[in-house]
């Protein structure tokens, strides 16, 4: 008796279970070879319609025998618009596949477009759930367009060789910044700090891009362009990057320094609640990579004197200028609020103050050895 | 009719059963006389065996003075069994091997019988590497022998029953009185009793009885033809059913997690073990989901691989003309199709027929572009790990169960794949064997804190 | 306390991480969420251990059998069906939010419709199934999840990019007054409790709260409100988290994982969040109906047949209102009900405390 009633029970499940996936059949199914991978996105201002956008896609496409082609295969896509948004959408009347926006790894920005309020195209990125919070933006010189449309020759197939600059996915360096999109719109947003992205270029023929140099953004204040040496040093102190290296030079002496190990803590003080200046400690260890002399391991403590003078110097320079320029990419003003109990007109003291903040920096060296020879 | 019975018509007795055994050709009824002793015979010798009959009924008979002490030796015969009442029992057990012998108006039951089969085979239905490496026979009493043998412990219980069915098959009953679960043995018992079947010829038919429900897909029972398993199992509280005929046992309540334990568990150092065991899980959660995660990712949320892996999964399918789903499942069927064929075929066939299925078509399918290279991974790898699973009938139903999977994730993508398994963790943790709940984690004394309760 | 216990409580914890508690929490981070936090957290123990302590002196009772022996009957149907209703709508709330969030970043082009039926069509399973199964059902995938998710928790809290300033400035805004809507939805983390009501039937082990289960609750308590709280600021900052619909989802959207398969961890969370709000749901429910049917006698009923339609026509109110409400609310007004439903929560707390007492002082006497 038993048994009946429950096997009735399981063949109405059953039917129950298949009958309502018969009745919903999915409509979302879409095969991967439907869809076309945007690696990349570039934004340039439109020639056309003013203030209009002009977005280019680079999609990078599937090749049927990925281990015998030599060469990846893109394709282009530009269309200008009123907004990112539309743009795309007219995009998509112009391919037979949908456009897959979950790969988008790589945001490139015309570096015009970088000064004043990011909000217009930032928007799009960051609202639509598909597109990758993860994905890297950068500022292109001269163009998006052909930053985006060089294909250099190092490029491998089935893979992007844009991605491959950041995130130390695959070259690592000082001098290459990585700014995910949420860190963009974090320090965007946020008061008391302003965000930095990386710069590329391209070689005179367009066959190679170069990830040197940076760009402070500043919300209200023109945007500050860092050159190579500044980007290193701003990386290495404040976005704990590997590999610094310093060269030195004193008289004949012409030494390389490599810096494994860099530390820096600040602390802000503070007079009568109003911020005075910022004590900055900076701690450096490494060895000495290369030199044009034989050198003497007693000396080592006169080779850290000299390497310390200079790049106190150098590091001086660089806060000094942000200081001219209003901008605050070493998130001082952000740390000011973050040690502060919370009260109305605290940031807005700390602004009064920022320009006219001593910055009293003390850098110690240590070199640890002469590499594998005297 | 009892054995001390005097009985003046006993010859008639003897013949009245000899008739109704009739016209069986090996039946045999004998009287032996010599000197005033007589005894009576009655026996199928095709079930006899002449050599012990000769040696221990026949031969004494001559030698002996007396009929009485004949008849005390006859009495005192370690193969006596018990004579039951009724004409019908007597002849069933006749058809067991047994001789009946009538001496000085006392009648015995003598179990003499010859079984053809009776060898101890190897273990093929769980090979292992380690351990004991034979198995069971196919006579009941050799088995039961067999456990006997390596269970020296007085609370081990033997119960032979009878199957009520055509056969009149015997069954045993073995489990440890000390550690058995309460309420267990009267489930079985009740669930023994009334079975209404024709017949029953093996342990593997018997489980289907066993089993509660007609309709059931994962097994409820474990079907067991390694000594050393029965032995595990009869001490961690199971009872062990013997069939008559069959080289397998069953071991009931079973839960989930004993159809993922190999012996061979036990006879590793522990991390050997626990390796074998990641491995083990890895297996089932591989061959359930990966061609669920195959089609929900290529076709609903390609976002999810690195997109180097997403070019060359695009790749591979450029000129497959059917959707995802389509391809997997064409693709699983092909597989299934040869595992099932290389089953019934021979030892020395099915190693042709994989290779001319599996690498033969698999390659021709791919250079057709009739499926993607890398479905045809994806595939292989799912059939591969399907065989990791060590018990068998586990494994068939694994098969059935991704097919379902698959079709949620082909219907609902990613969220279907994981609301499906949910609900397959929901099925198994809702089952229950012999009132023992199927899927539990057993770490430490569940009997304390939830109550086996009813609904 | 059997791990059961703990369970319950962790499933509705760790449900909570990644629903509309974030959202609820974050809208007011200058307004007082910290201290409104600290407060729930207070509150949160005190009345688990308040219910607990009370329930231990019934073992093997639910809420249904006690009311039923103890009280009149005007006064246990109105009430038991007031706390069916409220566990109800705790799991409707659940179930919306996790449409919501699979539609936006799973699967963009499926249908409502799809996905709350899929939900559904499972959730439907497990009201039918025996409470103890639920319960088997519940450890076996807590532990097959719970070492993922500290896996991930702790990759969030090593992750380079969190930033700590951030969170620094969060923790300075502690200096304002708790706002009442802020403290119920925090102390809504610690309801785990309401299902040991009915699941207390199937606990044979005795029931006793502590000092060692006090800290236990409260550490997981604390544990999941900071990290609900202030690992989002960490990602997204501090400024202009309000914006953020699902705060979580965004930041486990900010994370990547270098060398893993999946790059993206926000789709292992998703999955994963996916499948623990699925069991909040089914428990919540489950427990809700069995409210029900004792608040209308249905578990009375004389001939099974009747009961079983009785049950249908139960579980049918329960798709349809689900599927109706799903198909019409908005983001905002979802958001909107969600506070006015953990505005109730106070309310809920004290009913269910003066009741438990009558019942207490009545079976005394």
């Amino acid at each position: 008796m038993k048994y009946r009633r429950s096997s009735v029970k399981d063949i109405l499940l059953t039917f129950l279970l298949i009958g309502t996936v018969i009745l919903q059949s999915g409509c979302a199914f879409k095969d991967i070879d439907k869809r076309f991978f945007v690696s990349a996105i570039g934004v340039d201002p439109a020639e056309n319609i003013e203030n209009g956008y002009k977005v280019t896609l680079k999609i990078a496409l599937p090749y049927g025998a990925i281990k015998e082609s030599t060469q990846p295969s893109y394709a282009y896509l530009s269309q200008e618009g009123e907004t990112i948004g539309e743009s795309i959408r007219m995009l998509e009347t112009h391919v037979d596949k949908v456009l897959e926006l979950g790969h988008m790894k790589v945001i490139v920005i015309n570096e015009e477009l970088l000064s004043g309020s990011l909000r217009p195209f930032m928007d799009f990125f960051t609202r639509r759930g598909d597109v990758q919070l993860i994905a890297y933006v950068a500022a292109a010189r001269p163009s998006a367009e052909k930053v985006l449309k060089t294909e250099t020759k190092t490029e491998a197939p089935a893979s992007v060789s844009l991605f491959n600059y950041f995130g130390d996915t695959g070259t690592e360096s000082p001098f290459i910044i990585t700014t995910y999109l949420f860190q963009l719109r974090r320090d965007y947003y946020m008061e008391g700090i302003s965000p930095v992205l990386p710069v590329i270029t391209t070689n005179g023929d367009h066959e190679e891009l170069i990830v040197n140099k940076s760009l402070v953004i500043g919300d209200e204040n023109e945007s500050a362009s860092l050159d190579d040496i500044e980007t290193k040093y701003y990386n290495s102190l404040f976005k704990d990057a590997n590999g610094f290296s310093y060269k030195t030079e004193q008289g004949k002496m012409r030494l390389l320094l490599n810096f494994d190990r860099i530390k820096m803590k600040y602390k802000i003080i503070t007079k009568n609640g109003v911020p005075e200046a910022i004590d900055m400690k900076v701690t450096m260890a490494g060895e000495i990579g290369e030199s044009r002399q034989r050198l003497s391991l007693s000396k080592l403590d006169k080779y850290d004197k000299m390497a310390e003078e200079e790049i106190k110097k150098k590091i001086l320079h660089l806060l000094k200028d942000m200081q001219e320029k209003k901008l605050d990419p070493f998130g001082f003003g952000l740390r000011y609020r973050a040690t502060r109990l919370q009260k109305d007109g605290l940031y807005e003291t700390w602004k009064e103050a920022y320009p006219e903040l001593e910055f009293r920096v003390s850098v110690d060296v240590k070199l640890m050895s002469m590499g594998t020879n005297q | 009719m009892d054995e001390n019975t005097e009985n003046p018509n006993t010859p008639e007795y003897m013949k009245r059963l000899t008739k109704k055994l009739e016209p069986s050709d090996d039946i045999v009824q004998n009287t032996l006389t010599i000197e005033g002793k007589k005894v009576h015979l009655l026996f199928l010798k095709s079930v006899v065996d002449p050599l012990q009959l000769q040696s221990v009924i026949v031969k004494p008979f001559f030698e002996m003075k007396e009929e009485r002490h004949y008849a005390e030796y006859i009495n005192s015969l370690p193969y006596k069994t018990k004579l039951p009442s009724g004409d019908r029992e007597v002849m069933i057990e006749l058809t067991k091997g047994n001789v009946l012998v009538m001496v000085n108006n006392q009648l015995t039951l003598l179990e003499l019988k010859i079984v053809a089969n009776n060898m101890v085979q190897e273990a093929d239905l769980e090979p292992t590497m380690h351990g004991p490496q034979m198995g069971m026979s196919e006579s009941l009493e050799i088995n039961i022998n067999i456990i006997r043998q390596r269970y020296h412990d007085p609370s081990l219980i033997v119960e032979t029953l009878e199957l009520d069915e055509q056969s009149n098959r015997g069954i045993a009953l073995l489990y440890d009185k000390d550690r058995v679960r309460p309420g267990v043995l009267d489930k079985i018992k009740e669930r023994l009793q009334p079975l209404d079947v024709e017949l029953v010829q093996a342990a593997d038919e018997l489980i289907y009885y066993l089993n509660n429900k007609k309709r059931s897909l994962f097994p409820t029972s474990l079907l067991s033809g390694r000594p050393d398993r029965l032995i595990n199992n009869i001490t961690a509280g199971k009872v062990i059913i013997l069939v008559d005929g069959s080289p397998h046992a069953i071991v009931t309540p079973i839960v989930f997690f004993d159809f993922m334990a190999s012996m061979e568990d036990r006879y590793h150092s522990y991390w050997i073990m626990v390796g074998a065991m990641v491995l083990r899980y890895g297996g089932l959660f591989t061959c359930l989901m990966l061609p669920g995660i195959y089609v929900g990712v290529t076709s609903y949320n390609p976002d999810v691989f690195r997109t180097e892996l997403a070019l060359t999964v695009a790749a591979s399918r450029i000129g497959v003309p059917y959707p995802s789903f389509i391809e997997v499942f064409f693709m699983l069927i092909f597989i299934e199709l040869l595992t099932e064929a290389s089953l019934r075929l021979p030892v020395t066939i099915s190693a042709t027929a994989t290779t001319v299925g599996g690498l033969i078509l698999g390659t021709a399918v791919v250079e057709a572009a009739l499926a993607s290279n890398i479905i045809v991974i994806v595939v292989s790898l799912v059939a591969i790990s399907t065989f990791v699973i060590p018990v068998n009938e586990m494994s068939y139903a694994i098969r059935i169960c991704r097919f379902f999977l698959l079709l949620y994730a082909t219907l609902f993508g990613l969220a279907g794949l994981v609301l499906g398994m949910l609900g397959l963790i929901m099925f198994l943790s809702n089952k229950d064997s012999l009132g023992q709940p199927y899927l539990r984690m057993y770490w430490w004394n569940r009997e304390k804190e939830l109550k086996a309760g009813k609904r | 306390m059997s791990r059961f216990v703990y369970f319950l409580i962790t499933t509705n914890m760790i449900a909570n991480i990644a629903a509309s508690l974030p959202r609820v929490l974050l809208s007011g981070s200058n307004n007082g969420a910290i201290t409104s936090m600290a407060l729930a957290l207070i509150f949160g123990v005190f009345a688990t251990w308040s219910v607990i302590r009370l329930l231990s002196s019934f073992p093997g009772k639910t809420l249904p059998e006690l009311m039923e022996t103890y009280l009149s009957k005007w006064l246990f149907v109105p009430l038991l069906l007031f706390f069916a209703i409220n566990w109800y709508v705790s799991g409707l709330a659940t179930l919306i939010t996790y449409s919501d969030i699979l539609l936006r970043y799973l699967t963009p082009e499926m249908s409502i419709y799809s996905i709350v039926g899929t939900f559904i069509l499972f959730i439907t399973f497990g009201l039918v199934m025996k409470g103890r199964s639920v319960l088997y059902t519940l450890e076996i995938i807590l532990v097959l999840l719970v070492p993922i998710i500290l896996y991930f928790l702790l990759k969030v809290y090593l992750d380079r990019q969190l930033d700590w300033d951030n969170v620094g400035v969060a923790i300075m805004n502690v200096n304002s007054f708790p706002n009442y809507t802020l403290f119920t939805a925090s102390s809504y983390i610690f309801l785990g409790f309401f299902d040991m009501l009915y699941f207390n039937k199937y606990i044979k082990k005795k029931m006793k709260f502590g000092i060692k289960e006090g800290l236990i609750v409260g550490g997981m308590g604390f544990f999941v409100l900071f990290t609900t709280y202030f690992i989002p600021i960490g990602f997204i900052g501090f400024d202009g988290i309000e914006d953020i619909l699902y705060p979580w989802i965004v930041t486990t959207d900010s994370i990547r994982m270098k060398f893993g398969v999946v790059e993206r961890i926000i789709f292992i969370f998703l999955l994963i969040f996916l499948a623990i709000a699925f069991l909040n749901i089914m428990i919540h429910w489950h427990v809700s109906l069995k409210f029900f049917q004792g608040a209308l006698g249905i578990d009375k009923l004389e001939k099974r047949k009747k009961r079983t339609i009785a049950n249908s026509i139960l579980i049918i109110a329960f798709w349809t209102v689900s599927i109706v409400v799903a198909v019409k609310i908005t983001e905002y007004g979802l958001f909107k009900y969600i506070n006015y439903f953990y505005g109730t929560l106070p309310f809920l707390f004290i009913l269910l405390m003066g009741t438990l007492m009558l019942v207490k002082r009545r079976a005394n006497s």
